[in-house]
């Protein structure tokens, strides 16, 4: 059985790992220089504050409920995130990181979900659902039933779901596509898996085939097919053989770096952070390693030369050398619209176009290295970041550890 | 990156001795394992003192006789698990392992 795994409101939650003070609290979690509200505890979902709102347009909602707003610790985020994954590699092999709190695994009972449920919220504090099914599109329909649920969720029979199911509901359908099926008269991911194949070619092309058979139950999508989460990009590939030489690392992240930085671009978005990750066989004799590093950038990029600097300076940060590793990866989180993006400490949110990104931007073209290098210099000063109520790093900074009495 | 033993022209990686290293000696969990500075005295009488740091292991299950990190009316404590055992109302964090004490100052 397949099984996706997700941290349930993961930022929140790793706040509250830490801050005893926010349990049963409404908390939310806002974006760098605190523009925008990125993540929510349960009990502000309830209260009515939306997913992704400025937090200047519900200023008055979290003054009247009292609600905790957190700056993002992406630093914390991220080593929690790895630590979920670690602990995930115990249990199979076969484990795919869909996103910095998602993953899929194949998992042979229903008691092993129970472990895996137990372990990590024991090991780490962080609770999760998880949604299983015969393959990865149900998997993830499952995964919205555990939420409302009890944390796990069994789609044995799938049909009484999916002919509830709204198409535009279906994993990977957007927009567009619902409006035409909904002109077809199909409504439901049900109707829609009930089409036949070539009908769903012609139409929705092979990827709407894959799609359906996913629904049917038929495993058909591997994870870079995946439709791209909202949250983040994640490129990565495990090596055919071990690798062990820094510079193949550094070109293999380099790769995906290239390929996630087009991705972010084609959705029109920057990225505010990255994440390099790392490891050897989990399953082979001798040590297993397995790190990852964190960057976080003084102000959101999508230009690929910086990504990249970025990302190798973070993997040599982690590399060790004598060990063979198994697979190395990129993750791009917080990813804001191009857009709406704020250049905080210069000028005021302001024009589309802002003149310091062309600027900067025709520097970095002219001046590459020189221009990179600066980038860079930007590891050592996240204090550039407007983040006025972020959380210590908890666990990537020794001059920020938790405290006790 | 230059091999260690790259200019006396052979590497045989199987015969190599790894340098002792702190984590393998204590850090068991890697996953589970947090760090936690001492800030007040109130384990003094332990020999634990201001400043130290604590590895504490969150995969462990708590022994009367060992000390935890607990959360107890919303503030990180650390206690004798059997002093806290009886309380209502309290949660454990995680086990404490090791407590590293700085000796040169």
């Amino acid at each position: 059985m397949r099984a996706l795994v997700d941290c349930n409101n993961f930022f929140v939650s790793c706040e509250r790992v830490f801050n005893a003070l926010l349990t049963d609290r409404p908390v939310v979690v806002l974006s760098n220089n605190d523009g925008c509200i990125i993540a929510r505890s349960q009990e502000a979902k309830a209260i009515g504050i939306p997913m992704g709102a400025p937090l200047f347009q519900v200023q008055d909602l979290v003054r009247l409920h009292n609600v905790i707003c957190c700056s993002s610790n992406f630093a914390l985020y991220g080593d929690m995130s790895q630590r979920v994954m670690n602990i995930l590699s115990r249990f199979t092999p076969d484990l795919e990181v869909y996103s910095i709190d998602e993953a899929f695994l194949e998992i042979d009972s229903l008691a092993v979900a129970e472990e895996i449920r137990r372990v990590i919220l024991q090991w780490t504090g962080l609770p999760v659902s998880l949604g299983i099914a015969s393959t990865k599109t149900l998997a993830k329909v499952a995964s919205s039933c555990a939420k409302k649920g009890n944390g796990i969720y069994y789609l044995e029979h799938p049909q009484p779901i999916l002919e509830a199911l709204p198409v535009e509901d279906v994993w990977g359908i957007g927009r567009k596509t619902a409006d035409f099926l909904h002109r077809q008269n199909l409504h439901t991911a049900w109707e829609l898996a009930s089409q036949n194949d070539l009908w769903i070619k012609k139409n929705l092309t092979v990827r709407g085939l894959r799609m359906a058979y996913e629904l049917r139950g038929i495993p058909s999508l591997s994870l870079d097919e995946l439709p791209s989460d909202q949250k983040s990009i994640l490129r990565s590939r495990s090596f055919g053989r071990p690798v062990s030489t820094l510079e193949e690392l550094l070109e293999a992240i380099a790769a995906y770096t290239t390929v996630a930085a087009e991705e972010v671009r084609l959705l029109g978005k920057k990225v505010g952070c990255l994440d390099v990750f790392l490891h050897t066989h989990p399953h082979k004799a001798g040590d297993y390693y397995s790190n990852s590093a964190h960057f976080t950038f003084p102000e959101p990029t999508a230009y690929t030369p910086t990504l990249i600097t970025a990302a190798k300076e973070s993997l040599r940060s982690i590399y060790k050398p004598h060990l063979l590793y198994k697979k190395t990866g990129i993750i791009f989180s917080h990813l804001v619209p191009e857009t709406s993006f704020q250049t905080d400490f210069f000028a005021p949110p302001s024009s589309k176009n802002s003149p310091l990104m062309d600027v900067l931007d025709r520097i970095n073209r002219t001046y590459g290295d020189k221009t990179l290098r600066f980038a860079a210099e930007g590891i050592a000063q996240p204090w550039k970041m407007k983040s006025e109520g972020r959380s210590p790093r908890y666990t990537t900074n020794w001059h920020e550890l938790l405290t006790v009495r | 990156m230059q091999e260690p033993n790259a200019h006396i022209g052979f590497v045989a990686p199987d015969t190599f001795e790894k340098a002792l290293d702190l984590d393998t000696l204590l850090i068991h969990h890697p996953a589970a394992t947090f760090y936690v500075k001492v800030e007040g005295n109130a384990m003094e009488k332990e020999g634990i003192l201001v400043g130290d740091i604590l590895i504490v292991d969150r995969a462990l299950t708590p022994k009367p006789q060992g000390f935890v990190v607990a959360i107890i009316e919303g503030e990180f404590r650390m206690q004798r698990w059997k002093e806290l055992q009886k309380k209502p109302h309290i949660q454990v964090w995680g086990v404490v392992t090791y407590v590293i004490h700085k000796c040169a100052h």
